[in-house]
């Protein structure tokens, strides 16, 4: 178990503790994978700190899960875009949306 | 007789899938009296505040958007005739139809295939992108393009709400064909959200400016004397696919208007800076994803 910033827990990673908001009322229980809208909902509330588990979800992730993310990623925009290649302005929004999301990821 | 115009044509499509909806519900009493108090040059703070502390959980939320990193006031807004004071009638306004109709339209049906929450963060999200484009354009009432942006998309909730078999059949075709869900609602239903948004609004004696951009948000050039605000929100809803926040139903993007890109003057280089703005305009307005919960 280990005590990290809400800002930098990761959805998929485990609560290692119950989380309650600054009133007690219970948020979610210890063991809950955290989602996108349970952070959300903690950052919301000013919980500052979150006990994730050391185990499993939260190891760093390695340079080739990274490329895989990544790949998905792109290869998600192109489908999202798909048909739209002769159209400058929509390639520049794909262009850009590339370089934004991967940036994301990166960190 | 004449022959009608296609402009009737979806009319009536609309007004014949919307005659099926059972019990759509009135915009509450409360905000029907704002509206007509605001209208009345004589109304004081302390009136409209009278009628909004009459609900103490619409008090709340509105004391809590007013006090939240959105407007980044340094001190504290304790009272909603002071928020009136500070803010004016029109942003308090906005906020509490905005707070409405997140409850009017809090799920009662079971979940069907339509993700709610991801719903909420497009729409949360396409009023921030509105609000960074309007910023860049130094357009006079970003409050009225959060607003707009905010719920340009509403149709699609009225019909998950009150058709959801119907509006499952959508849903269906957008995942069998990997279309536009505009395109989805247009085989099945012969309208779009946008013309069922556009209607509700009307039926709610809502501004003309938020009717007008909801029914035209894919087609701006028909907006009439609500153009800009119309491109403008067209061109957030894209922004906003193409950043992956939330999700209004489909996994493809919109074409930006030619005539709306060439009328709002950005150059392709702004996308960059654009998508910046609008995750820092998206991180001040995480306070609205609390009235979905």
């Amino acid at each position: 178990m280990k005590l990290v910033k809400t800002d930098e827990a990761r959805a998929g990673q485990k609560a290692a503790r119950d989380v309650t908001d600054l009133r007690g009322n219970l948020l979610f229980k210890a063991g809950t994978e955290l989602t996108a809208e349970l952070l959300d909902t903690c950052k919301q509330r000013t919980i500052s700190h979150l006990f994730i588990e050391d185990v499993g979800g939260d190891a760093p992730r390695s340079p080739v899960d990274l490329q895989a993310q990544k790949d998905s990623l792109l290869r998600e925009i192109d489908r999202t875009f798909g048909g739209l290649d002769g159209n400058a302005t929509m390639t520049a929004l794909k262009e850009a949306s590339k370089r934004y999301l991967t940036a994301k990821l990166n960190k | 007789m004449p022959e009608p115009n296609p402009h009737q044509l979806v009319q009536e499509k609309v007004r014949k899938l919307v005659d099926r909806i059972q019990g759509l519900p009135t915009l509450p009493v409360m905000m029907t009296n704002i509206n007509q108090m605001i209208l009345n040059p004589r109304t004081s703070p302390k009136e409209v505040a009278h009628v909004i502390s009459n609900d103490p959980s619409l008090t709340s939320k509105v004391l809590r958007v007013v006090n939240s990193s959105f407007y980044g006031f340094p001190n504290r807004i304790t009272t909603i005739t002071h928020a009136i004071v500070i803010l004016g009638f029109n942003t308090i306004k906005s906020i509490v139809l905005s707070s409405t109709i997140f409850d009017v339209f809090r799920r009662t049906v079971k979940p069907g295939d339509f993700d709610r929450t991801q719903f909420w963060k497009h729409s949360i999200g396409c009023g921030a992108a509105a609000k960074a484009i309007g910023r860049r354009l130094n357009y006079p009432m970003l409050e009225e393009l959060f607003i707009a942006g905010l719920l340009h998309d509403v149709g699609k909730i009225v019909m998950d709400q009150y058709m959801p078999e119907k509006f499952a059949e959508v849903v269906n075709v957008v995942h069998t064909r990997d279309c536009l869900i505009a395109e989805a609602e247009m085989q099945v239903l012969g309208a779009t959200h946008a013309d069922v948004g556009a209607w509700l609004f009307e039926k709610w004696n809502l501004s003309k400016g938020l009717i007008e951009t909801t029914r035209c948000h894919h087609n701006p050039a028909l907006a009439g004397e609500n153009q800009k605000l119309a491109e403008v929100i067209h061109l957030a809803d894209i922004l906003i696919r193409a950043m992956r926040f939330g999700n209004g139903g489909d996994n493809k993007i919109p074409v930006i208007s030619e005539t709306a890109w060439r009328s709002l003057g950005l150059q392709t280089s702004d996308f960059d800076d654009l998508f910046v703005q609008t995750n820092a305009e998206i991180e001040r307005a995480m306070v609205f994803l609390d009235f979905i919960k």
